[in-house]
This record gives structure tokens, C-alpha cells and sequence, in this order.
């Protein structure tokens, strides 16, 4: 199948609380091609977070190798991971995670104006973004106007506005009821279909099942990897 | 670039009355500074305008030696005084001096009819006018057959003319100098307060009956005045050479140019100046410290925000400058509106007490305005280095 946007190879991460070293991740190896939607689920604690963090570029892991998009990750610095979240990476927050101060629009057009495009064009971008989650109509409002499903929205036009190589969700749908979380896996199916690259961590089944693949990890390893071949085509 | 000073400017009115009372620090601080700063060049400016009214190149030369560093020699009973001789002799011989003043000083009481008043009284030549810049205006001046001759005729300054004669013409009326009759051929022009003293509150005589009236062979001070500035310094040493020849060799007298007079003022001043500008930027650093007390409030209220920018690729420099931002605009905003007050206020002084002098200068403008800028980036950095510096993940789990 296509070419391999990550690649993990024994990777390992642990915190240190005090004086003791509490492993997180253990010997992790993972490859997600392009235009794959992948789940990774576990309960809470197994790790997946953490994963998720140093596939987002967020954390680095203590040792292992990890090539986004055909480049080692390690030895990057600060800047270099930014820039790499700001351009190829869109993330996705159970708590939506918006900036309450500001406007939809701006929350939307905040990772351009990080990439450095001009206003202008900024804005033409985003309104494009929010009109693909179906919000066009609510620029003006600030974040604390919307309901659950809309914020959710908001946040995927933020992070699909920069047209990513990746989607990153973490727990999309755990602060919203059935309903509106289904709009938002709609969303996501869409978004693959039309070539994009999602990775979702969950711990939910129903939300887990709308992958293509899913990585299951537990205790900070993992234990599963299924494709499904029959959902999707 | 302008998008973060815009984001800054954003975050500082969604804070409206916290960015004002920070931003109060920094105010209270550059106006201050200004205030005083202006007090300061003002004064100064004051003291050199009034002095170089005073003559041009001149020298006075006093009795005694005053200049002397370190212990003074067992003084002789023998001082030597500066006689009339000694001024003529350097109005002969002396190729530096364009004139020589010489005055002997006293007090009188000066009555006329029954009103009488207390006057310094200046025993002078007819020289006087040009070198010391003192004018008569109405009448005749003190001229030198006067002085030859002892005549007891008086120039009187405006204050003196108003006190006793009011509305009358002065001019040819005689007034009693403690008790001797003197004619009056002239009146000063008005010339106002110097120093605190009221330079139209004087009565001019000749010099020699200026002796007679007080008893005395010494000049009180000779005045005298150099063929241009560049003859001042050298004009010193003739003065010192001449008199020096006529007083045994030695010199118990002291000759200050007024150059000298004016540089030694202006360099107290100017240190004082410095001195309460710098006490008033000591405030304008509490206003800094109120401003890094803010910053890292605001620091640590938008840990979450930080982080979500970082996840959304905003680089350390991008919160670094946010922050730099914010804390340099509410300085600079700050320093502007002290300036404007500072300023307001100093030029306001002059309007309600004419006497204090005042000048708003503008290195003073540009310094505090500066400073407070600086002062914005420097106690901002910490906080926004700090903002800078945090974990995108522990930022973003941050409640």
C-alpha cells in the first residue's frame, strides 16, 4: 500500500516522578501509511496519550527512532517540531481546546498565522475550513456561544485548515453525547475519504470501530494490531 | 510582526483596568522623571541666563585670597586691600581689560521728604554701566568728573524711585543719603529679580563719594572686563601679574572669571539634576517590577493557551514575543502618557508660580521614554521567557 507517513521503532518513554522512573511506553514499534485512519485504544493509563504526544511531536521519547513523513524526528530541535506541528500535523482535543478570547475565525486562522500567511489569505483559508465542518455561518462567535458538537468542529477546521499530512484526535468525542459524537466520526470518515491521514486514540469501542486499523495498548505496549478489511474499502 | 503587536494589544484590553493600574507604575515613574528632570534644566538654565546678564567676559576680582586649596599661610595683619590706585593702574596697564569697574559697597538711608528707606548704595565709575550691563535709562549716569570731583549726585533704581517718590519726577530732587544731601541726575532702567534680589532696589553714586559716605579707601570688588573670551583666561593672569607687582608679591586677592563662575554652577546643577531624575527612575523600576508581577500572572493564566499554540505550531520565539510585546506596549503606553503628564504638569507650573523656572528638555522626553521602554523588555523577559520555555503537553493538561 502507499508510503509510510510514521514509523516507530522500538520506542520507549518514561516519566520520572520524584525518584522513580515510571515507564509509559515500552518497546513500541508502529508504521501508518498514508491515507490510513487508524485507532489506537486503550483505558486510560495504558499510554496511548503519551503516544499520541510524540506522534504529534509534542514529547520526545527517551530512545527508540521515529520518522514522520520520511524524516528522523530525534535531535530535532524545539523550532523544527513546531514547525512541524504547524504544517503537517492538525490536532484534534477532547476538551476542543479553543482559545476562549477569540473569534471562531481567528481560533481557525491561528495555525496559519504561525506558518506566516498573510492576513488576507489567512482568512479566506479558514472561512474555507469552517465551511467544510459546516460553521461558515458562525464566524463572529466566540467559542463559550457553541454547543459541544460545534467547538468539536471548530477544532477539526483548526486543524485541517493548514491541509496537514495527518490528523490527530485525541478522545474526539468524550466530552459529547452519542449523537453529536457521531457527527464528528462523519466528519472524519469524510476526511479520509478524500485522502487524509487520521489517527484517533480512544478508549471507546464504538469510536474505535470506524477505523481501518486498530492498534490496541495496554500498560504501555502493545498488544493488538487488526486490520479491518471489511469496513472500509 | 504587526499581527503579534496586534495579538499583544488584543490581550491588553481584554485586561482593560489591570493593564491600566500596571501601566500606572510606569506612568507615575516617567512623569516624575520629567518633572524633576525639567525643575533641574530649568533651574540651570535660569542661573546661566542670569549670569551671563550680569556682563560679558568678566572678571571679578575680590580681597583676600579665597581660592587657596589645602591649609591657608599664617595670614599677616598686613592684608592688603584693593584701592582705587590698584584700578587704575590696571585700567593703564593691563592690554587684556577693555574696562575695569571698581565698587565699594554700602548700605544708606535714603530719605526724601518723610519718607525714607534702607538701599544698598553702590559707590561706583562711570565704567560701571558697560561692564557690570547695567543701564541708566532716564537722565544722566555717575560720570567720571563726578567721581574726581566727589560729587554728591545719585542714579536711582526703579524700586527706589517707586518708594519714594511714587508718581513724581524724581530728576533734580535732592535726597538725604545718611545724612548728607545728594542730587538725584538719573534713574536705572528696570531690570527685576536676579537670584532672589531686587536689582532695581539700588542707589548708584560716584565711587569717591561713595568713600567719603562710608569711611573707606577699599573697593568692596573690582569688576572687569576681558577684549573677548578668548583674552578671559590670559586677561587672569595680567590682573594677577599687575596687581601682584603693587601688593608686595603676594597675592591676597582672588580673581574669578565668569566663565568659571558659570561652568562651576552648571556642573552642580547638572549633577543635581541627574541626581533627582535618577531618584525618580528608582519608581519608574517599581513601576518594571509591577509590570513583571503582571506578566506572570498573565503568564500562568494562559498556560493552556500557551500550550495550545504550541500544538498548533507556535514557535518558543512566537510566545516569547507575544509576551514581549504585551509588557513593552504597556511600558511604552506608560512612558507616553507620563511623558504627556510630566511634561503637562511642568509646563503648567510656570502659569500658576511664575518664579519656579521650568524646561521641559527633550533628551529628558527621549530618555524616559526610552527607559520605559526598556524597562518593559527587561522585567517582561523573565515572564515571557518562562512562557516561552513551558512543556506544550504539561501546558495543555494545565486546568
Amino acid at each position: 500500500m502507499g508510503e509510510t507517513i510514521i514509523e516507530i521503532k522500538s520506542l520507549f518513554k518514561s516519566y520520572h516522578i520524584g525518584h522513580a522512573e515510571v515507564p509509559v511506553l515500552r518497546n513500541i514499534n508502529l508504521a501508518v501509511n498514508k491515507n490510513a485512519y487508524m485507532v489506537i485504544k486503550g483505558p486510560s493509563g495504558s499510554g496511548k496519550s503519551t503516544l499520541m504526544h510524540i506522534i504529534g511531536c509534542l514529547d520526545r521519547s527517551d530512545s527508540g527512532s521515529y520518522c514522520f513523513d520520511g524524516h528522523s524526528v530525534e535531535g530535532l530541535s524545539d523550532s523544527d517540531l513546531a514547525e512541524i506541528r504547524g504544517g503537517k500535523i492538525g490536532f484534534v482535543f477532547q476538551s476542543f481546546n479553543l482559545i476562549p478570547r477569540l473569534s471562531i475565525l481567528k481560533n481557525v486562522e491561528m495555525p496559519l498565522f504561525y506558518l506566516g500567511i498573510p492576513g488576507r489569505e489567512r482568512s479566506n483559508l479558514a472561512k474555507n475550513a469552517l465551511s467544510r465542518v459546516g460553521l461558515e455561518h458562525r464566524l463572529t462567535h466566540s467559542p463559550a456561544e457553541l454547543s459541544g458538537g460545534e467547538k468539536q468542529r471548530v477544532a477539526i477546521a483548526r486543524a485541517i485548515v493548514t491541509n496537514p499530512s495527518i490528523i490527530l484526535a485525541d478522545e474526539p468525542t468524550g466530552n459529547l453525547d452519542s449523537k453529536t459524537g457521531e457527527e464528528i466520526l462523519k466528519i472524519f470518515d469524510e476526511i479520509y475519504r478524500e485522502g487524509g491521514t487520521i489517527v484517533v486514540v480512544t478508549h471507546e469501542e464504538r469510536v474505535a470501530e470506524r477505523g481501518g486499523r486498530i492498534v490496541t495498548i495496554l500498560d504501555g505496549e502493545i498488544i493488538s494490531n487488526i486490520v479491518m478489511t471489511s469496513t472500509k474499502t | 510582526m504587526l499581527d503579534i503587536i496586534f495579538m499583544a494589544l488584543e490581550s491588553i484590553m481584554l485586561n482593560k483596568v489591570r493593564s491600566f493600574l500596571t501601566m500606572l507604575g510606569v506612568m507615575i515613574g516617567v512623569a516624575s522623571v520629567i518633572l524633576l528632570v525639567s525643575l533641574g534644566e530649568g533651574t540651570r538654565e535660569y542661573v546661566s541666563r542670569e549670569l551671563m546678564g550680569i556682563g560679558t567676559n568678566l572678571l571679578v576680582i575680590t580681597p583676600g585670597k579665597t581660592e587657596t586649596t589645602g591649609h591657608a599661610p599664617p595670614q599677616s595683619s598686613t592684608s592688603r586691600k584693593l584701592t582705587y590706585d590698584d584700578t587704575m593702574h590696571l585700567k593703564r596697564n593691563a592690554f587684556t581689560l577693555k574696562d575695569v569697574a571698581p565698587i565699594v559697597i554700602g548700605t544708606a538711608k535714603v530719605k526724601y521728604g518723610n519718607r525714607s528707606r534702607n538701599v544698598l548704595t553702590l559707590g561706583i565709575t562711570n565704567s560701571f554701566q558697560d561692564v557690570r550691563n547695567l543701564h541708566v535709562e532716564i537722565g544722566s549716569f555717575v560720570s567720571d568728573e563726578d567721581v574726581e570731583f566727589h560729587r554728591k549726585v545719585a542714579v536711582i533704581g526703579r524700586t527706589v524711585k517707586k518708594e519714594l517718590f511714587e508718581d513724581e519726577n524724581p530728576l533734580g530732587k535732592m535726597v538725604w543719603l545718611s545724612g548728607v544731601k545728594y542730587r538725584i541726575v538719573g534713574i536705572m532702567e528696570k531690570k527685576g529679580v536676579s537670584f532672589g534680589f531686587d536689582i532695581d532696589d539700588l542707589v548708584f553714586i560716584p565711587l569717591k563719594s561713595a568713600q567719603d559716605l562710608f569711611d573707606t579707601d577699599r573697593m568692596t570688588e573690582i569688576l572687569a572686563e576681558a577684549i573677548n573670551a578668548e583674552t578671559v583666561e590670559t586677561a587672569k593672569e595680567e590682573i594677577i601679574q599687575i596687581l601682584k607687582k603693587r601688593h608686595d608679591n603676594k597675592e591676597d586677592f582672588s580673581v574669578v572669571t565668569q566663565a568659571s563662575l558659570l561652568s562651576a554652577l552648571n556642573t552642580i546643577l547638572k549633577v543635581l539634576t541627574y541626581v533627582i531624575g535618577a531618584i525618580a527612575g528608582i519608581s519608574l523600576v517599581v513601576g518594571g517590577i509591577g509590570i513583571m508581577n503582571i506578566m506572570l500572572v498573565s503568564v500562568q493564566e494562559r498556560t493552556k493557551e500557551i500550550g495550545i499554540r504550541k500544538a498548533i505550531g507556535a514557535q518558543n520565539s512566537d510566545i516569547l514575543k507575544q509576551f514581549l510585546f504585551e509588557s513593552t506596549i504597556i511600558s511604552s503606553f506608560g512612558g507616553i502618557i507620563g511623558i504627556m503628564s510630566g511634561a503637562g504638569i511642568a509646563y503648567a507650573i510656570p502659569v500658576f508660580f511664575p518664579v519656579v523656572p521650568v524646561k521641559v528638555s527633550l533628551w529628558s522626553v527621549i530618555l524616559a521614554f526610552s527607559f520605559s521602554a526598556a524597562v518593559g523588555i527587561f522585567f517582561g523577559a523573565f515572564p515571557a521567557q518562562k512562557a516561552a520555555k513551558l512543556d506544550p503537553v504539561e501546558a495543555l493538561r494545565y486546568e
